[in-house]
């Protein structure tokens, strides 16, 4: 049975209430109903691969809402339905002692409804609406956080509403000059749009790189990932942020290329394609995030800025417009989506079992949390882009096209950012995972099943789609072709061919295992070697009494990366910019309204004589 | 197929013997620069052997023993792919992103397995090393993007190719191949980048518990990593189709590396971080504008 | 004779005076009559409304033609939000009788109340100037008695400086218009001769003038000083009749004056017209956001949907009629009438509304909060709800015209003003509770009165056009 994608919405909104009952009366049963009702997306989304499905709600008296589901659309569909099945699993033990667990489903099944909605949507107005929805369902998901969440959910809305209404103007020249929302209709006319073509780009990617998290407009990542409750940090890093990639990938790739191919244009290369100033901002956005992601002491905030460096990595990708690029740039939405994703959910385990995500609180923790540490250390071998992950597959792919037209400065940021995302992911699994256990965590124990099966989930598919990259660049390539940009070939499973050379993953894969094995068969070979205690350490000679009383002393984790540090000190931030103009504009509203409201009854004779003065002096 | 592993077991070991003789040798070399006699060359095999065979070694877990298998045996995967003169074992697939990222698998395992000891000298020196991990690559990148450029891909054997046609790049870019040179003595950890070990400092850093056949194995690792690293400076930069030549040009860089270290002095890590993104970086972007002109 | 709206007027006047008689010998009951009164008033707009069409039909009075005597005009709109306007005047007396009878004196309030829905009802009905300035005084000292309702007698005392002020201005317009053309017919002035040939300075001065005189009431620049005070020192069925209710009059008022009178295009006029209505949009947005009272904030916030109003009422007028500009700004009245009433109401529910009494309530009064949130949601135009569709169209006018400074403005101010909406409702449900608060538990009517205001809202947030089509679209002179 196929469904469409307005049935699974429809559904999804009455859903959305039963859940929220159902998790008032049992928080347990509304998560296994939501993690049902996400599965069954990802299960339609899935069948829906090869095939194009138009589907519309009507709502009487006002415009219809339509859908589409076809393969431009289908890698962001499957990639979204998927991480918010993992995260609605996981949530099934992690809501455990949540305070609005309720109100927490019944948002999340509207952010689902939307993720469908946005990616699925067959016009701007439909586009706009379950964009605006996603906005305040997670406006209220993100304050039901920490302390903090609060003024950073405020932050989050005043930079999500601007990318809203950069939107609406957008939308709204659109329609005056092709008379239609429709995405068909604009790829089809985008001809006659060249007049306006400037301030649409400009509109429409500025909106997507807020929304998307790139620099310089990404400031409020930092706080709102950071302090959101644990389980929708990884939705909102996962897949929220691509929605900023999917408006820019609309109008940078799919609206231009679309519209030449109808045109009968064989092959749209670069030149009509590449941004270079989009390009280049997305570079900066990779340097950034990465630097900024070292300096981190909070695990989650640690991760959000690694989701800069990324959305950098996909805007660059899709900027840079040559095939291999684009390829690269959209697979490595997602790569990115289930690196986060496996990144947020363990950091959301470690919480679970911790209930702090300051790392230098933490230590040892692998002892006690094995399958955590998997996914963790899954996660973060694809975010830096180590074979034979998926993460390299994507960011090779980049490489690659960099190198081909011989942009040494590009490459050499983009390989900035991945050296230097060694740096920063390192750290949580030095001072969470590795190191020093605290005697305070003797008896924590691994996380309930449905959180591992969650975190198992995701690290599977990450090395799944490293080793068997078709899986994911296949989709993708086929967009390429319908749009006629070049692209890299891939053989069987896993074999890729570019301009420069080709790429086995699987081979590289097996070759890794083969030495891994006879390693391992050597190791054991030799002596056995004899277990002891962590407080067991070379002390140079001293006697460190406390070292078994409490271990944390011996626990390298403060200011980890100090020395690099200090290296980078002197960079201005530009989260404080923007703090000092929020500043600035509240001075301003209060002065105003000392001036004009605060003042009393004299002030407003004052301006009535004024007033009066003027009228007479243009009277006569 | 057999053919195949029976290649691939004569290379890893021809690898070993030459690569750890070498090492031998270089130690007698700094032993004359000290006015010493030092000891013989073939100690490094002793040493190796002696660890191996340990009755006694300390683990600290199971994430201790999983990161060295990780460590040498990506290492050894690694080692598969390198081509050695024209010669190599997967012509197709002698990738150069491929090998510099692999080489970082390594890293990763042995910084896993040293802070999986829980010793803090451990994790401090393993941030140092990511830390001048990334200090290094940075202008190395530069200059090979140059090299993958000029020759139109980024195998390695077709860089080979491209050399025995237009002659060395040591010789068409001197200035992209004193940057590589300095960012391999960096990868090599050598003075003055011995940062993350810095024997009297931090106790060897990341070595500080292993011991026995952990020991040994990183020493293998090690001795792996070198034979790749100093192996891919030769490719790119004195590339020639002859298996001799290539040991020929390896022993000389990688003697010369040696002997220019035994005279320094160690650096900070915040300098060396500020140095490398000075000079190396700087002459890597003139190197680039040099070799392609300015491209944005 | 049911059918004439004029009953809409005379009842409540005479039920007023009636009470005011009888008032030595019942001591007691008197909001029962004012709930009687909004009543029969809705119930009287209803039948208006099911009868009326899209022309605007004249209603005279006392037999005098329209071209000289008092009379009263009518289309589906006027009918539309006459309806509107008495049914939230029907349920901000329930409330009161519920809630706040003891707060002051039952005879003068109730009387207050009964006052001001006649008053309203006239601003809305009037066709004839003099009659506008009636209404406007009656409105006016409705609004004096009902500022100190719970003793905000200071606010109430601003609010008067002020209002007579306006009425004083307005009084100037009309004399000056009269000696000028000898009319006082909305609709008969703008086809004398006379008035035809006055200069253009004159007409943009009268129409200052009036504006000036209404922004009194409709909460404009540069009269409305008194908004924030009063809003937050009065009680709640008290505010919801200024946001609602009486704000209603006045904007409907200055509406009529500028389609009506300035109708054939005076593009002059629209310039000043429009950039007071900016003014006051950005700068009530502005000051709203740095309050620290719920219903202060409100005020600031009606005081900026009135600039918006406004503006783009004089942008439609700039030459022919614009209908697209004209019902966008129409619908946005509308969903501000009840979105405000509805949170406004749910503050009172609550009790209190200075932020720092209000952190954290939500989650002992977790519906009413919720209700409210649905208020705030659709201020701030968040789809699913009503607001959503009135932001669309205004902007969708506001494009298709090339009214690029007028959307910047707009939208900068929506800004902020979401921000603001979205935190009181984050206010009242996530923050812990910081100060001891005593909540009265809500009985079942105050939840009906909620619950029908958001049921209201998400039904025009599903099905707007059947509001907006039947409504708004319709110009007072036909389209």
């Amino acid at each position: 049975m196929a469904f469409t994608i307005g049935s699974l919405i429809y559904s999804g909104s009455i859903f959305s209430v039963i859940i929220y009952l159902l998790t008032r009366f049992s928080v347990k049963l509304g998560s296994i109903f939501t993690t049902v009702l996400f599965g069954l997306y990802v299960y339609a989304i899935y069948i829906l691969k090869d095939s194009v499905s138009i589907s519309f709600i009507h709502l009487p008296g006002a415009y219809n809402l339509t859908f589409k589901a076809d393969l431009f659309n289908w890698p962001f569909l499957m990639i979204g339905t998927i991480v918010l099945f993992v995260s609605a699993l996981f949530s099934i033990h992690g809501l455990k002692s949540f305070k609005s667990a309720a109100s927490f489903n019944f948002l999340s099944v509207l952010v689902g409804t939307s993720v469908l909605g946005v990616f699925g949507a067959n016009d701007l107005l439909t586009l706009f609406i379950f964009w605006e929805l996603m906005t305040w369902a997670s406006f209220f998901l993100v304050s039901m956080g920490k302390k903090e969440a609060r003024s950073a959910a405020l932050f989050f809305l005043f930079m999500s509403m601007i990318s809203a209404y950069l939107m609406i103007y957008g939308m709204f020249l659109v329609y005056n000059k092709v008379g239609s929302f429709s995405l068909d209709v604009i790829a089809n006319n985008w001809g006659d749009l060249s007049d306006i073509r400037g301030r649409l780009f400009v509109l429409f990617v500025l909106a997507g790189l807020i929304k998307g998290g790139v620099w310089p407009v990404h400031v409020w990542l930092r706080t709102t990932h950071g302090n959101a409750p644990n389980i929708f940090s990884s939705v909102l890093s996962g897949i929220l942020i691509k929605f900023g990639s999917f408006i820019v990938y609309l109008f940078v790739v799919f609206f231009p290329a679309f519209y030449l191919t109808t045109k009968g244009v064989s092959s749209v290369g670069a030149e009509k394609l590449s941004h270079p100033i989009l390009a280049y901002i997305g570079a900066i956005s990779i340097m950034i995030g990465t630097l900024s992601a070292i300096r981190q002491n909070d695990f989650k905030k640690l991760i959000a800025f690694s989701s800069v460096s990324h959305a950098g990595y996909i805007v660059l990708g899709i900027a840079f417009g040559t095939g291999s690029a684009i390829l690269g740039g959209l697979s490595h939405i997602w790569v990115h989506a289930l690196t986060a994703a496996g990144m947020f959910l363990s950091a959301a385990a470690v919480y679970y079992v911790t209930g702090t995500t300051n790392m230098d609180e933490m230590g040892g923790l692998v002892r006690k949390m094995p399958i955590t540490f998997t996914t963790y250390l899954v996660a973060i071998i694809s975010v830096a882009g180590i074979p034979p992950l998926a993460g390299f597959v994507s960011k090779w792919l980049i490489y690659q096209a960099l190198i081909a037209k011989g942009n040494y400065l590009l490459t050499f940021i983009a390989f900035f950012g991945s050296v230097g995302s060694f740096l920063y992911v390192f750290r949580p699994l030095a001072t969470v995972f590795l190191g020093q256990l605290p005697h305070k965590y003797d008896s924590v124990k691994e996380v309930p099943w449905s959180m591992q099966l969650s975190m198992l989930i995701v690290t599977i598919l990450t090395i799944v789609f490293g080793v068997f990259p078709s899986f994911m660049l296949k989709p993708i390539i086929r967009i390429e072709e319908a749009l006629s940009i070049p692209t890299v070939k891939i053989e069987g499973y896993s074999n890729i061919y570019t301009m420069l050379t080709q790429l086995d993953m699987f081979l590289v894969a097996i070759i890794f295992g083969i030495g891994f094995i006879f390693v391992t068969i050597l190791f054991f070979l030799l002596a056995k070697s004899t277990k002891v205690e962590q407080y067991e350490q070379y002390t140079a000679g001293e006697i460190v009494q406390e070292i078994s009383t409490t271990p944390e002393i011996y626990h390298y984790s403060k200011n980890y990366y100090r020395s690099f540090e200090r290296v980078i000190e002197w960079a201005p931030s530009l989260e404080e910019y923007y703090r000092i103009a929020a500043r600035h504009i509240s001075r301003f509203y209060d002065i105003l309204d000392g001036i004009i409201f605060k003042s009393g009854i004299p002030m407003y004779v004052w301006f009535i004589t004024i007033t009066i003065l003027v009228l007479l002096l243009i009277r006569w | 197929m057999v053919n195949m592993i029976i290649l691939a077991v004569v290379f890893v070991i021809g690898a070993f013997i030459f690569q750890v003789t070498l090492s031998g040798f270089s130690r007698k070399v700094v032993a004359r620069i000290q006015k010493r006699r030092g000891p013989t060359v073939f100690q490094n095999f002793y040493d190796i052997g002696k660890l191996l065979f340990k009755e006694s070694s300390i683990s600290h877990g199971f994430i201790f023993d999983f990161g060295i298998w990780m460590a040498l045996g990506s290492t050894i995967a690694t080692l598969l792919f390198m081509p050695v003169g024209g010669w190599a074992l997967m012509p197709k697939y002698a990738n150069i992103i491929v090998i510099i990222y692999l080489l970082a698998v390594g890293s990763l395992g042995m910084a896993m397995s040293a802070v999986g000891s829980g010793n803090p000298l451990a994790s401090i020196g393993v941030s140092r090393a990511l830390t001048q991990m990334f200090a290094y690559e940075l202008p190395f990148v530069v200059i090979a993007v140059l090299i993958i450029y000029l020759a139109k891909s980024s195998n390695i054997l077709k860089i080979i190719e491209y050399q025995t046609q237009n002659g060395w790049n040591l010789f068409s870019m001197p200035i992209g191949a004193l940057v590589a040179y300095i960012s391999l003595m960096g990868m090599l950890g050598k003075k003055p980048f011995d940062t993350p070990i810095a024997p009297a400092e931090i106790a060897s850093g990341p070595l500080v518990e292993y011991s026995g056949k952990y020991l040994g194995f990183l020493m293998i690792q090690h001795e792996f990593a070198t034979f790749i690293e100093v192996g891919l400076f030769v490719h790119l930069f004195m590339g020639s189709t002859s298996i001799i030549g290539f040991l020929i040009k390896y022993i000389i860089v990688y003697i010369s590396a040696v002997m220019i270290s035994s005279v320094m002095a160690r650096l900070k890590i915040d300098e060396v971080v500020k140095f490398y993104w000075r000079w190396p970086l700087g002459l890597a972007i003139l190197q680039a504008i040099i070799t392609l002109g300015v491209r944005f | 004779m049911v059918k004439n709206p004029v009953l809409l007027i005379a009842l409540p006047l005479i039920i007023g005076f009636f009470t005011a008689f009888i008032s030595p010998f019942i001591k007691k009951g008197y909001s029962i009559i004012a709930i009687f009164t909004a009543a029969i008033t809705t119930i009287l707009s209803s039948l208006l409304f099911s009868n009326s069409g899209t022309d605007l039909i004249t209603y005279p009075i006392g037999g005098w033609s329209t071209k000289y005597g008092i009379y009263l005009i009518s289309n589906i709109q006027i009918s539309g939000l006459l309806v509107l306007v008495n049914f939230i005047a029907f349920l901000a007396l329930i409330y009161y009788s519920i809630k706040e009878r003891d707060l002051g004196s039952e005879l003068g309030y109730s009387l207050g109340f009964i006052l001001s829905i006649a008053a309203v009802n006239g601003l809305i009905l009037t066709g004839d100037l003099f009659n506008m300035f009636v209404f406007i005084e009656l409105l006016s000292i409705g609004g004096y008695i009902l500022a100190t309702h719970k003793g905000g007698y200071y606010s109430a005392f601003k609010y008067v400086v002020l209002s007579s002020i306006g009425g004083l201005f307005f009084l100037i317009g009309v004399i000056s218009i009269y000696n000028v053309t000898g009319l006082l017919s909305l609709l008969y002035i703008p086809k004398t001769e006379s008035f035809h040939n006055l200069p253009a300075i004159f007409l943009i001065v009268l129409s200052v003038i009036w504006v000036i005189g209404l922004s009194g009431e409709s909460e404009l620049f540069p009269l409305n000083m008194w908004v924030g005070s009063v809003y937050k020192n009065t009680s709640t069925s008290a505010v919801v009749f200024f946001a609602s209710v009486l704000s209603v009059g006045g904007i409907y008022a200055i509406i009529k004056l500028l389609s009506l009178i300035f109708n054939n295009g005076y593009a002059a006029i629209y310039r000043y017209i429009y950039a007071l209505g900016l003014i006051t949009l950005f700068i009530g947005e502005a000051v709203a956001f740095k309050q620290k009272d719920a219903k202060k904030m409100l005020g600031y916030s009606s005081i900026a949907q009135a600039g918006l109003i406004i503006s783009l009422v004089a942008l439609s007028i700039k030459s022919s009629l614009n209908i697209d500009l004209y019902s966008s700004a129409i619908f946005q009245l509308i969903n501000n009438i009840i979105a405000k009433a509805l949170v406004l109401f749910g503050l009172g529910v609550i009790g209190y509304s200075g932020f720092n009494k209000l952190k954290g309530v939500g989650k002992e009064r977790r519906e009413v909060a919720l209700l409210l949130t649905i208020g705030t949601l659709s201020l701030a135009g968040m789809p699913g709800f009503a607001g959503f569709w009135s932001k669309f169209y205004i902007v969708k006018s506001l494009v298709s015209n090339g009214e690029i400074v007028f959307l910047v403005v707009f939208l900068f101010s929506a800004l902020f003003e979401v921000y603001y909406l979205l935190r009181l409702s984050q206010i009242i449900l996530f923050e812990p509770q910081e100060e001891e608060v005593s909540l009265e538990i809500p009985s079942i009517v105050e939840y009906v009165i909620l619950t029908m205001l958001a049921a209201v809202i998400l039904y025009i947030g599903f099905y707007p056009n059947v509001i907006y089509n039947l409504i708004c679209k319709v110009g007072l002179i036909g389209g």
